[in-house]
Parts: C-alpha cells; sequence; structure tokens
C-alpha cells in the first residue's frame, strides 16, 4: 500500500500538489482521475521520484520513498508517450531493460519478493519488430513497447499512464486482461486515465485530484453509493459538476469536459 | 723569393681556368683552398681572391700540411725538426720554442703539458701527434704568438681560467701575419683564439668548447680584433661568450663554420666591412647572430636556426649599408631578421620558416629590397613601427598569400600585404600575443585585409609569388 | 557491472549510429584532408586546421549535447522509473555521448592525420599535441553542453544559450581581451592576462596548440610570467589541467543540479 502524507509541491509560485493526503490501497487497481493540469502526472512522478516534493512524504509499505532507487525494483511504469533511442533496436532495448535490473540485482538482493515477469512481446505480436530501429515505430507499437517492459519485471506495483492511448482495439482489450490478471495476483495498479469509460470494468478505488488538490478518495463502490449514479462515468462527471459549481473557472470547465 | 712570386703569377693563371671549369659546372664546394694559399704565400690583393675563392674548385681537401707551404719552404731546407716528448730530452715547448731556427717544425708527442705561456717569437710549426694536451692549470694563457708565420696545429688546448682584468686566451696572436691555426681542440679557453692586429691569418677546422655560464665569466670563441684578410673556416664553437667576434676586421672570410649553444651571440661584428660569411650555421645562441655598422658584407648560405628569447635574433642588423644577404635559412628564430638602419642592401632567396616574426624592419632603414624570399609557417611574417617604409618587398612566396593566378603566370594578381593588424596590436600590447590564432584575431586580420587602415599603406609585394621559390636554381 | 557503465554501452550505441555524427567525421575528414593536400608538410597543414577545431569542435560539442539532452528527456525518466540511481544514470549519459563524439573527433581528424605524420615523423608529435587538445576539448564542450540543459527546462533557451556559450568563449572574450590589454597598462597584465586565457576553455586549448606552433613568438615575449609558462614543461602541463577542469567541474555542476532537479 502507498500511503502519501500531505504532499506539496510547486513550481515557482504555482502549486501543483496542496497538502495530498491518501491511501492507495494494495491490490487494488486504483483510478487516478482529475482534469488537465489537476497535479495527477505530478503524483505519479512524486511516487517515481522523478520529482522531489517540497513537503509531506510517500511511503510505501512502510519504506518511504527516498533517493535510493532500490524502492523501484517492485515498480513497473508506463510513462503517457514513451520515448526511446532512436538509433536502437527493440530488441537492444529490452536488452538494455533487462541489463538494468539485472544489474541492480546483486545490489537490491532481497527486500522485495517479485513475481516472475510477464513477457507480453507474443501478447503484442512484437517479435516480428525486434531488429526494427526505435526511431521508425509508430505510435502503437511504441505504446505496447511501453507495456511489454512495465510488465516485464514481475513488479507488485504497476503505474500506469494513460496506457491504452494509441492502442488498437485488439492491444487494448489485452492490455487490460492482462490489467486484470495482474490484479488477480495481488498486484497493487495505478492508473491514470482521462478516457474514463477505460476504467469503468478494472477500477475499484478512485483518486480524484482537482488544481492540486484532492477532492475524493474512495472506493469506486461508496462513490456510486453516495453520488447516486448509476455507473463510475455518471459519478465522476457529476463530481466535476460540483467542482465547476462552486466555482471554478470556465477554462477548467472545458476541461472537465475534456476529462468526461 | 723567387718562388713566391712565380706561385702568385701561376695562382692567377690557375685562377683564370677555375672560372672557366666553374662554369662548366664542376665547382666544388670547399673552393677557397688555393686562393688562400696565394693570400698566405703574398698579400694579394683581396679583391682578386675573392673572386678566386668563389669560382675555384679546390685541388683536395687538406690532410695536415698543406702541399704549398711544403713547395714553398722546401728551397730554405736549413730548417730541423725539434721533438718534444714528456720522457725528455726536450720536454718542455717553450724550450723547444726557443731553440728553434726559423721555419724548424716542432713534433709534441702525446702526454700532458704544464709550462708557462709559450711565447712564440720565431716563424716556427708547432704540431701535435695525438692531440697531446696543453693544460693553463686555470691560470695562464697557453700560447702568444708575436712572429709572422706560425702554425699551430693538432693541439689539445685547456684550462686557460677565467680572468677579469686580462683578455687570457689559448692562443692569442699579437701583430703577426700568416698565422695558421688549424685543428685544434680547445676546451675551456677563456677566450679561445685570439687574433690582435693580426693579417693573412687562417683559423680553420678548431674544434672549441667553452666553459663560461654567464657573460661574465666567459670570453669570445674566435675572437678578431684589427685584422684584415683573416679566413675562418670549418670550426665548432659552442659554449662561449660570443662564437665568432669581429671589431674593425676587413676583407675576411668566415665560412662553414658551426657556433652552437653560445652565451651571447653565434657571431657578432662591428665595424667590419668588405667580409664574406658563406655556409655558416648559427644554432641556439642566446641572442643568435648581431652585426652592427659595417658596410659592404656578403651573407649567404647560411643557417640561422632556433635562436629563441626576448632578444634573440637569426641576425640583427644594425647599421648595415650596401650589402647582400642571399640564400640564407631562417628558422625557428624568434626573429628571423631584424633590421635597424640598413641601407642599400639586398635581402633575396632567403627562406624564413616558422619564426617567431620573419623579419622586423624599423622604418629608419632605406632602399633595402627583399626580392624572391619565402616566408612560411611564421608566426608574423613582417613587422615595422611605423605607417611608412622606405624599403621594398618583390617576387616573395608568402603562406598566407589568399590572393589568386588567374593568367597563371606564377604572379599573384592581387598584391599581397604582410603586415598583420594584430601585429601591430602586439606590437603596441605585446601581452595579447597569447591571443595569437584566435578566432577573433584571425576576424581583424581578415578585416584589415579587406579593408587597409591601420598597418603600413606601401609594404606591399606587388608580384607575390604563388609557389614556393626554389632554391636548387639559384 | 556498474549500472553506469551499462547505460552509456547503449547510449553510445544509440549515439554512434547517429546521422549527424556521421556527417561530424566526415565533415573533418574532409577538412583535414583538404588541409593536407594544399599544404606542403603536415605541421603546415596541422597549424591551419587550428582554427578549424578551435571553432567546430566545442560548437559541435555544445549543440551535439545540448540537443541529446533535450532529446533523452523522456528515455531518461522512463530510466529513472528503474531501479537506477540519478548518479548513475548522468554518468552514463554523460560517457555514452562525449565518448562517441570524442571517438568521432579521433576518428575524422586522426585518421588522415597520422597517416600523414607516419610519411613524416617530424610531424607526429604536433599531430599527438594536436588530437590530445581536440578530445579534451570535445570532452569539456559536451561537459558544458550538459550543463547548460539540466540547468535550463526549456529547449529553446537551451540551444540558444549554447550558443551564445559558443560565441562568447571562442570570439567575444578574446575581443574584450584584446581591448582591454590594449587599454590597461602592460606593465602588471602578464599574469592576469594569463589568467583570463585559462578561463576560457577554447582559449586553453588554444594556448596548448599555440605552444607546439609558435614556440619561437611566444619565446620572443619580454616578460618572465609568459617566458616561464611557455618555456618549458609548465605551461603544457598547466594548460591540459586547466582543460582536464573545464571536463570536471561543469559536469560536477550539472551532476548536482541533476539529482536535485524534477524531471
Amino acid at each position: 500500500m502507498i500511503r502519501i502524507e500531505n504532499l506539496n509541491k510547486s513550481y515557482g509560485r504555482l502549486d501543483v500538489l496542496r497538502d495530498v493526503s491518501l491511501a492507495i490501497p494494495r491490490g487494488r487497481i486504483t483510478a487516478l482521475v482529475g482534469p488537465n493540469a489537476a497535479g495527477k502526472t505530478t503524483l505519479v512522478k512524486s511516487i517515481l521520484g522523478l520529482v522531489r516534493p517540497g513537503s509531506g512524504r510517500i511511503v510505501i509499505d512502510d519504506h518511504p520513498v527516498s533517493r535510493d532507487p532500490v524502492y523501484r525494483e517492485r515498480i513497473g511504469y508506463m510513462p503517457q508517450q514513451p520515448a526511446f533511442p532512436d538509433n536502437l533496436k527493440v530488441g537492444e532495448l529490452l536488452e538494455f531493460m533487462d541489463d538494468i535490473r539485472g544489474a541492480s540485482e546483486g545490489a537490491a538482493a532481497g527486500p522485495f519478493d517479485r513475481a516472475p515477469g510477464r513477457d507480453l512481446i507474443d501478447t503484442f505480436n512484437l517479435s516480428d519488430s525486434m531488429d526494427r530501429r526505435l526511431g521508425t515505430l509508430s505510435g502503437g507499437t511504441r505504446q505496447k513497447l511501453n507495456a511489454a517492459i512495465a510488465f516485464r519485471y514481475g513488479a507488485d506495483l504497476l503505474l500506469l499512464d494513460e496506457p491504452t492511448a494509441g492502442l488498437d482495439p485488439l492491444a487494448r482489450t489485452r492490455l487490460k486482461e492482462v490489467i486484470a490478471q495482474e490484479r488477480e495476483r495481488g498486484t497493487t495498479v495505478l492508473v491514470t486515465s482521462h478516457v474514463l469509460s477505460e476504467l469503468r470494468d478494472l477500477a475499484e478505488h478512485i483518486i480524484y485530484l482537482v488544481d492540486g488538490r484532492l477532492e475524493v478518495s474512495s472506493s469506486v463502490h461508496e462513490l456510486l453509493r453516495e453520488t447516486g449514479a448509476p455507473d463510475l462515468e455518471q459519478a465522476v462527471a457529476r463530481l466535476m459538476a460540483e467542482s465547476v459549481d462552486a466555482g471554478t473557472d470556465a477554462q477548467r470547465s472545458g476541461a472537465v469536459g475534456e476529462a468526461g | 723569393m723567387h718562388g713566391v712570386l712565380a706561385r702568385r703569377l701561376a695562382s692567377g693563371t690557375v685562377a683564370a681556368i677555375g672560372v672557366l671549369v666553374a662554369s662548366c659546372g664542376t665547382g666544388a664546394p670547399s673552393a677557397f683552398e688555393t686562393a688562400d694559399q696565394a693570400a698566405h704565400a703574398e698579400h694579394a690583393p683581396m679583391e682578386h681572391a675573392t673572386t678566386d675563392l668563389e669560382q675555384r674548385p679546390a685541388p683536395d681537401d687538406r690532410p695536415g700540411i698543406p702541399d704549398s707551404e711544403s713547395l714553398e719552404t722546401e728551397p730554405t731546407a736549413a730548417r730541423t725538426v725539434l721533438i718534444v716528448d714528456p720522457a725528455g730530452p726536450l720536454s718542455s715547448i717553450g724550450e723547444a720554442v726557443r731553440a728553434a731556427a726559423p721555419g724548424s717544425r716542432i713534433l709534441v708527442k702525446p702526454g700532458v703539458y704544464t709550462e708557462p705561456t709559450i711565447v712564440v717569437d720565431r716563424p716556427v710549426t708547432i704540431e701535435g701527434e695525438g692531440y697531446p694536451t696543453i693544460d693553463g692549470e686555470g691560470e695562464r694563457q697557453l700560447f702568444e704568438v708575436t712572429s709572422d708565420d706560425v702554425r699551430i696545429t693538432g693541439l689539445a688546448l685547456r684550462n686557460v681560467g677565467v680572468s677579469y682584468v686580462q683578455d687570457r686566451a689559448a692562443i692569442r696572436v699579437e701583430r703577426a701575419a700568416r698565422c695558421e691555426i688549424d685543428h685544434n681542440r680547445i676546451h675551456g679557453g677563456f677566450f679561445a683564439i685570439y687574433l690582435a692586429g693580426a693579417t693573412d691569418c687562417r683559423v680553420t677546422d678548431n674544434h672549441i668548447v667553452g666553459t663560461g655560464a654567464a657573460e661574465t665569466d666567459s670570453g669570445n670563441g674566435i675572437h678578431a680584433w684589427n685584422s684584415s684578410h683573416i679566413v675562418i673556416e670549418s670550426n665548432q664553437i659552442r659554449g662561449h661568450r660570443d662564437g665568432i667576434y669581429f671589431e674593425f676586421v676587413k676583407d675576411s672570410r668566415v665560412s662553414r663554420n658551426v657556433a652552437e649553444d653560445n652565451i651571447r651571440y653565434g657571431l657578432h661584428f662591428m665595424f667590419s666591412d668588405r667580409c664574406r660569411y658563406r655556409s655558416n650555421s648559427f644554432r641556439r645562441n642566446g641572442a643568435g647572430v648581431a652585426v652592427m655598422y659595417t658596410s659592404d658584407i656578403e651573407m649567404v648560405g647560411n643557417r640561422f636556426e632556433s635562436n629563441q628569447g626576448s632578444a634573440a635574433f637569426g641576425v640583427l642588423l644594425k647599421d648595415i649599408r650596401d650589402s647582400r644577404i642571399a640564400d640564407n635559412e631562417f628558422r625557428e628564430n624568434s626573429v628571423g631578421l631584424y633590421a635597424e638602419g640598413f641601407d642599400r642592401t639586398v635581402v633575396e632567396g632567403n627562406d624564413f620558416v616558422r619564426n617567431g616574426r620573419a623579419i622586423r624592419l624599423l622604418s629608419n632603414s632605406a632602399e633595402t629590397q627583399f626580392v624572391g624570399n619565402n616566408f612560411e609557417g611564421n608566426t608574423f611574417d613582417v613587422t615595422t613601427n611605423s605607417r611608412r617604409v622606405r624599403s621594398s618587398f618583390e617576387g616573395n612566396h608568402w603562406d598566407g598569400y589568399g590572393g589568386y593566378d588567374l593568367d597563371g603566370d606564377g604572379v599573384g594578381d592581387v598584391p599581397h600585404r604582410p603586415v598583420r593588424l594584430f601585429a601591430l596590436i602586439a606590437e603596441r600590447s605585446p601581452v595579447t600575443t597569447v591571443l595569437l590564432r584566435s578566432f577573433f584575431v584571425t576576424l581583424l586580420d581578415w578585416t584589415e585585409r579587406v579593408v587597409p587602415s591601420l598597418t603600413p599603406d606601401n609594404l606591399v609585394d606587388e608580384r607575390p609569388a604563388m609557389r614556393p621559390l626554389d632554391r636548387s636554381a639559384t | 557491472m556498474n549500472v553506469a557503465v551499462r547505460i552509456a554501452r547503449y547510449e553510445s550505441r544509440d549515439v554512434s549510429r547517429g546521422r549527424w555524427l556521421v556527417v561530424y567525421v566526415v565533415l573533418l575528414f574532409g577538412l583535414a584532408q583538404t588541409l593536407l593536400a594544399l599544404e606542403a608538410d603536415t605541421t603546415r597543414a596541422l597549424a591551419g586546421l587550428i582554427n578549424v577545431v578551435l571553432i567546430v569542435v566545442p560548437l559541435v560539442g555544445l549543440l551535439f549535447g545540448t540537443l541529446h539532452m533535450y532529446g533523452a528527456r523522456d528515455f531518461n525518466r522512463m530510466l529513472l522509473a528503474q531501479p537506477v540511481g540519478r548518479r548513475e544514470l548522468f554518468n552514463g549519459l554523460y560517457a555514452g555521448v562525449a565518448l562517441p563524439l570524442a571517438g568521432a573527433t579521433i576518428l575524422g581528424l586522426g585518421l588522415p592525420l597520422v597517416v600523414a605524420a607516419l610519411r613524416d615523423p617530424s610531424a607526429l608529435a604536433g599531430v599527438a599535441r594536436f588530437l590530445a587538445v581536440a578530445v579534451v576539448l570535445t570532452l569539456a564542450s559536451v561537459s558544458l553542453s550538459f550543463l547548460t540543459s539540466v540547468a535550463i527546462r526549456d529547449r529553446a533557451a537551451g540551444m540558444g544559450v549554447a550558443v551564445l556559450i559558443w560565441l562568447s568563449l571562442s570570439v567575444l572574450y578574446d575581443g574584450v581581451l584584446i581591448v582591454a590589454a590594449s587599454t590597461l597598462p602592460s606593465a602588471a597584465l602578464e599574469r592576469p592576462a594569463l589568467i583570463m586565457t585559462l578561463l576560457n576553455p577554447i582559449d586553453t586549448a588554444r594556448v596548448l596548440l599555440l605552444m607546439q606552433f609558435d614556440g619561437a613568438a611566444l619565446m620572443g615575449y619580454t616578460g618572465a610570467v609568459f617566458r616561464n609558462f611557455f618555456g618549458g614543461a609548465t605551461g603544457s602541463v598547466v594548460a591540459f589541467l586547466t582543460l582536464t577542469a573545464w571536463i570536471v567541474l561543469p559536469l560536477l555542476l550539472a551532476r548536482r543540479i541533476f539529482r536535485r532537479s524534477d524531471l
């Protein structure tokens, strides 16, 4: 389980995260939603250690996130819009990642029991592309490769930023199946997406950020009950409408529509 | 001395033949011997002798005693041979000289001789066998020659010792004619060979090494004062104050010597008109070569090399007139040729290679012509101290020339200005030397070349040679 | 094997295959070959190449390094999501970029020059020093490019600053020095001038080459500080150490910034 305590982050005068405290339950699929510029990506980056919090802390299973990179052994990460070195081949990139993961094995042996990795090369029909240069890949293939890397090392914490973006329907379905399987074996999954329908079947917990502030963190079940909405999409739409009513500016309402 | 007269006549004839032979292309480089014997035997007019020596093929290289002398002295058969040997009975050279009749030969056997200064007051030949050593024990002059027709050869001379009151030398020649000092090895002479008031003397093939460390405790290698018709040839001189020093020396010749690593100058002369310097090498001397207050000199085919320092010059010429400086090589000197009061002189066919400043020409020089020289890899080709110069440059090859030759006649179609703007800046503010080859400096020079505004207007080579001038053709 | 070395291995593989690196090698090769063909001897060709090296090498190092760092930003995030420390990533990135670039310098300039020097052994020392300076200057300019790219988030601004650094170091700096040196009284300027020269890596590289090609001119200078500096090995040693500092110090500073910043 990930516990976030009083997390603040600002870039200059722009406050991106304001005193966010929440918990991401272990072994569940949590949806991180919110309009653009709500702080979703900053939150994910904070968990990864890419962003240094202004104050507050993040604790993963009683280990506070620190500069020691070892904790990332257990994380699988799919960035939004992955970028790879153009002149390496697909096979070489996987080799590279394997090497890095292997490299720290000696140093980090022990603290985490990782499940065996999941090889998605065949799932996404990537084996024919192994000799292609990464610079020549289409967006979809890139995203498949992105997923393949995230799932490859048996992580028990998956951070997936817009994982289905750019995927064809078949691949999208397969990815969702894989995520479901991961959940079955107890992996904690945090998914950000602005396409809520993608998360409808998966999400069990929902975190809703607006303007750097935590608006909602609850189980989907509870959320539906509280809002009285028939499904997740409508529940979120109602939440957003509330925050617009609460006097947020027009720009954000535009973003809300997008997020819905 | 009928023989002498006959010889002189003969020498004239042979010289004439020599001219013919040389023009047929068989002239050997060591073309001096016979002419010299002529000068030696008699006061042949120097004009005559010089034409001679330039054109004349040598009979052979001289081994030991020149044949002319034996020819010449054969008739006076009265001469004797004295043998000096440390084992006796005659064990002192000085004693031998005092016992010798004029024209005698004193043969010195191997060994070390320490004796009072040997005064050679009669015409004798002192000849060492296997380089016998004469040691001055750091406190005296070794030879003092006061007679004409003395020859000193094949000796090892050492430890003259420093003197601050007297110009002590290994061999001092005082007001004598026709002396010959050759094939000696002189080590630690304060002065090595000192000629005062000498005429028609030959100093050849000596190997001279000084041991001085500073100018003040070191004398000159070959020092000539108030002398004339001297020949200094094929000597090697190092470690002295000046390698070769001339003051008030006329009509003399310095050739094929090597002067290197001397403390001050490799060659230093002043008030020495009508002298010829050929095929010498001057290397790594503290201050290079300096020649001053002299007219009618000729420096041809010399090498001035690696004389580096803030006051080091390939050649420093001060108040030199009506002279010729040709076919020399100036290489890697801080200043190749420094000219001050340098008038009516021709500087032609020289190579200036990788000098700091190839030529530094001060504005008080006039009517000097720089023709057909090659400039390659110098930091600065020409520097001066004025916007107007009164000397001319023509037909030189400049490696920095950026022009073209459309008509293909080998001459650049655009004039070349050899003075860079940066040379002026470095002149005024020497510390900027450290910015050499900076891109900014390149831009400055380029701008100045396009729109000249600060560099001398008339320092221009109107006919720059496109290709390096070939030396083998001259 | 260390993580940084693994990163460097793949990074350098990526960089070496880049089109621009090939262009760079061909450019250097062409310049060197042209000068060798135009000049009679190797030493003079080298002297002609000095300006090229002092201009092109830092420019390419700065631009190439900065561009690469901005381009690699997303992938760097991905790498940092793995169990990889920032220090290791940074070291690996630097080696992965600087070494192929240094290799390109050696290949482009070294190949023709070494071949020429083998035919003209008198130029060998010059060629060796020339290549050493070119390589060290490459490493130093990549260092500066890394510093630029970590200090400035915005890619366009960063590229602008990189070009500005190059322009300042290669042209403006010397212009200011010349003006200062010619207006101030010359007496006490020697040491400041030397220090100012060593405060600019391009100038330091230039001085190292001057010692090889303009020794005669430098020794003609009257001041004692210059004479001691340029006269023996002191100058070369000090200048090479300074240039090494120009590799290390910007790199350490850049790494410090990189480790603390939000990515």
